[in-house]
């Protein structure tokens, strides 16, 4: 299995604040693996690494071999690393096959030339009903996004992302605050997702949910990775079980 | 025929503005500053250097713009409340310079700038107005490419949310850049059409009052369309004409005006979602339905 993602040693300090420290594993391609960890471990940090929101400290990720300092946020999606949001940040004022088009214009943006011609072509409006469609929003394609019921607003934030042509997307936190019948749609909307050959990463509270989807899991506490394995392993992990189900009974 | 002009020159800038702020989001206190350096640029080059109008406007439009760009980079890293700030420091720190800097006739402005001349001819009043009336359509026609193109789009996510436009592939530098340089350009051809016709300015004319003034009418008008910015301009642009007395206490009215338009209807008299846009099309729906049952 050839690595998709490589994360090496990446420590993140913020003025003295520990937020990661020498955390390292990797991913291969079309793989699914879990993120977990206590509030405050890490997790959405690494994410923000990993999309180049802000720089390590130390360390390196690798993205299909390529060291990803020194890219900026807006080029390492152009790469293919598609993310939502755990809040969600859907173009609000924007209908939402045109939250798919910004995606859509990922390769137009980096020419000036490009970037002036049309968007609202036969062409690019039918490859992002396609998106829509995977995502089952397609009744909704010229509704204000704003308008969407928060399990619609995740699906749509899915839709953006898949739209940069991804090989990899983070997910973070998508079960959070869906309802029963929403987070089953959801499970299956990743599965689909993965067998088409997109790996994802993603962060996941919801226990059920990362020991159903996920085929190996790391875990963080405190910055720090305790843990890694297959579901089974994880459970089992008097460390993860100490650091994580431990804190949820103080809490 | 001045009123007109006048108002014309403002649809450009209503037009410009709307362009950094209404689609890209990036709020603009500073305007003004754009529009004097257009107009110096302009005028000055016509006085110093006795050249023609028709290298002068594109020199303003290309100075402007390549200032609009330097002074953009501070903008960059700021959001919201302090690009407010920043930008109204810009109008301040500029007008500063025309007022003081003796290069720039200080207290006295530039004076003298010759009306343009077509074959040897200066053009008459009337002829300045075609000439400014072509400029708003190359200036809405230049809109109206830009909210169609991906440029267009790349703004909007901007205004909507940075962090998820950059997600989204969107090079948040490059396109405020571009935002800017854009916007700014447009308020310099405004501020050469303003020179030629006024044939004297000074600092004053581009001062924060001003800035408001072109805020005003691009809120007024409806923020983020086309149409909200022109008809801003054109009704704040003529309603002191009409109203001879009031004329002294302009900005106090667009002030108040501001202020209810913000608590009642702050998209604007013709903005999306707007009253009377929002009655428009439930008028059209009706008769469209009538027109389908009759038929």
């Amino acid at each position: 299995m050839r690595s998709l993602l490589e994360v090496d040693s990446v420590s993140k300090y913020f003025e003295g604040l520990k937020a990661l420290d020498d955390v390292s594993f990797a991913m291969g391609m079309g793989e699914i693996l879990g993120l977990i960890g206590p509030n405050g471990a890490g997790k959405t940090t690494l994410f923000n690494l990993i999309t180049g929101t802000y720089p390590v400290t130390s360390g390196s990720i690798r993205y299909k071999g390529r060291d990803l300092s020194g890219f900026g946020p807006s080029k390492i999606a152009a790469m293919g690393i598609g993310r939502t949001f755990q809040i969600v940040r859907p173009f609000s004022g924007l209908t939402v096959i045109e939250n798919v088009l910004v995606a859509l214009g990922a390769s137009h943006y980096p020419s000036f030339f490009a970037s002036l011609s049309r968007f609202r072509t036969k062409a690019y409006l039918s490859e992002a009903s396609e998106f829509l469609r995977r995502v089952g929003l397609m009744s909704y394609a010229e509704q204000k996004a704003e308008n969407l019921p928060l399990g619609l607003k995740k699906r749509l934030e899915i839709a953006r992302a898949l739209a940069l042509h991804p090989e990899l997307v983070l997910l973070d936190e998508p079960a959070g605050g869906l309802r029963h019948e929403e987070m089953d749609q959801l499970i299956g909307l990743i599965r689909e997702l993965n067998r088409e050959g997109v790996a994802v990463l993603v962060i996941e509270h919801n226990m059920p949910v990362v020991m159903e989807l996920c085929e190996r899991i790391v875990v963080l506490d405190h910055g720090s990775k305790i843990a890694e394995g297959p579901p089974e392993d994880i459970r089992e992990n008097p460390h993860v079980i100490d650091a994580y189900l431990g804190r949820e009974e103080d809490a | 025929m001045t009123v007109s002009i006048t108002i014309g020159i403002y649809v450009i800038l209503a037009i410009s503005l709307n362009i950094i702020t209404g689609y890209a989001g990036q709020i603009s206190l500073g305007h003004a500053a754009f529009f004097g350096i257009g107009a110096y640029a302009s005028g000055m080059l016509a006085t110093r250097l006795g050249a023609p109008f028709f290298i002068c406007l594109p020199f303003a439009i290309v100075v402007t713009g390549i200032v609009g760009a330097i002074l953009g980079i501070p903008c960059l890293r700021v959001r919201e409340d302090f690009l407010a700030i920043t930008t109204m420091g810009i109008n301040f720190v500029v007008q500063a310079v025309f007022l003081y800097v003796p290069f720039f006739g200080g207290a006295l402005g530039i004076s003298n700038i010759p009306l343009p001349s077509l074959n040897g001819v200066e053009m008459t009043k009337s002829v300045y107005l075609v000439m400014v009336v072509l400029f708003v359509l190359i200036a809405i026609v230049i809109d109206g490419w830009l909210t169609r193109s991906w440029t267009g789009l790349a703004l909007a996510s901007i205004r909507e949310d940075e962090t998820a436009a950059e997600m989204s592939g969107v090079n948040l530098t490059r396109f405020k850049v571009i935002a800017f340089v854009l916007g700014s350009a447009m308020a310099g051809l405004a501020g050469g059409l303003y020179a030629h016709f006024m044939s004297f300015i000074s600092a004053q004319d581009f001062g924060f009052p001003e800035s408001i003034v072109i805020l005003s009418m691009v809120v007024f008008g409806g923020i983020g369309t086309l149409r909200g910015p022109i008809i801003g301009a054109i009704i704040l642009g003529v309603a002191p004409e009409f109203f001879r007395p009031i004329l002294d206490y302009r900005t106090l009215l667009y002030g108040a005006m501001l202020v209810v338009l913000m608590r009642f209807q702050p998209q604007g008299l013709l903005g999306i979602d707007s009253f009377i846009i929002r009655n428009v099309k439930r008028l059209w729906k009706k008769e469209t339905v009538v027109n389908e049952i009759s038929a």
